[in-house]
């Protein structure tokens, strides 16, 4: 008969057998499908790349992974753009924290291509029935003194205050660059419209705290096997960013 | 209260360096780490900033 010693030893060797396997599972993952190392199979050299698990095509990324709530909040807030036909992208911070940024926020930003006030009326209509806008109750002032100037408005679940939509109009160029050659990101089988990598991580280092400049840094680091770097250092010189902040955190830009 | 700014300025620097020294360990980690494994940690973390909170007054 054992005794309770030889069932915690037992216990704990078993735990430890399953960390050294999942151990080995991990480092067999990274070499074999991650780490950047050319292998020659019948005769043709194959380089393997260490990148993240992701599928980029000319105008999409495909990616699998658990969903948070953050992503069915803004999931299923873009459903209703959608169903509206009301053209629209998804800008800065969420950006990065879709691609698995380790911070959270308060707001995700939507640009809606400006529609007509009817349009806006049954969207907003629509939008009432689930969320709440906390900015105004009213669909002409929203329209008129918030949108039609140049200022957001959000909407959160009802009865909540945060995370929310800041919802704006297409407002100056980097606004239209955005919608106009925005991606789609296919987040486990769910379409949603993303600025161009690119011009995220440019507009985050002109940003210019300290966040912008992890955030840009953390894309740049993660996903620079699948930007365009001619459009990245294009988008770079656009909004004056000094070598200096360049070099500092988005290394190995040439 | 007598604060060492000299001293309060390099820890800011410290204290910037080493984020971004996290950031380069952590992508390192998101790449070699498939996706199940890193997302559960990080959809657990972003869950935690789902709390309700009152609406405020509107105009």
């Amino acid at each position: 008969m054992r005794c309770e010693g030889d069932i915690l030893a037992s216990f704990k060797s078993f735990q430890e057998n399953k960390q050294n396997k999942r151990k080995v599972y991990q480092s067999l993952h990274y070499c074999v499908h991650r780490e950047k190392t050319t292998k020659v199979f019948r005769g043709l050299s194959i380089q393997l790349v260490k990148c993240v698990e992701l599928t980029v095509t000319e105008n999409k990324i495909i990616f699998n992974r658990e969903l948070s709530l953050l992503d069915h909040f803004v999931i299923d807030f873009v459903k209703l753009l959608e169903k509206h036909h009301v053209n629209y992208v998804i800008v800065s911070g969420y950006i990065a924290i879709v691609f698995g940024r380790s911070r959270n926020t308060e707001d995700v930003d939507v640009i809606v291509e400006n529609p007509s006030q009817a349009i806006f009326n049954i969207l907003w209509n629509d939008i009432i029935k689930r969320y709440e806008c906390v900015n105004t109750s009213d669909p002409n002032d929203a329209y008129m003194d918030y949108l039609s100037e140049g200022c957001g408005i959000r909407f959160a679940n009802k009865g909540t205050f945060i995370p929310n939509i800041e919802f704006k109009f297409v407002h100056g160029n980097d606004d239209c660059i955005s919608i106009t050659q925005a991606k789609t990101l296919v987040l486990n089988g769910n379409s949603l419209r993303i600025s161009p990598l690119e011009l995220q991580i440019a507009y985050k280092m002109y940003l210019g705290s300290d966040k912008d400049f992890e955030d840009a840094k953390f894309l740049f680091d993660l996903l620079r096997e699948h930007l365009d770097i001619g459009k990245l250092n294009t988008f770079i010189a656009s909004f004056k960013i000094k070598k200096t902040l360049v070099k500092r955190y988005l290394k190995g830009l040439q | 209260m007598n604060i060492d700014l000299k001293e309060l300025n390099k820890k800011k620097k410290q204290n910037t360096k080493e984020r971004l020294e996290f950031i380069d360990m952590y992508v390192d980690w998101l790449k070699k780490t498939p996706n199940e494994l890193w997302s559960k940690q990080h959809a657990d973390f972003i869950n935690t900033g789902f709390k309700k909170q009152p609406v405020k007054n509107k105009k």
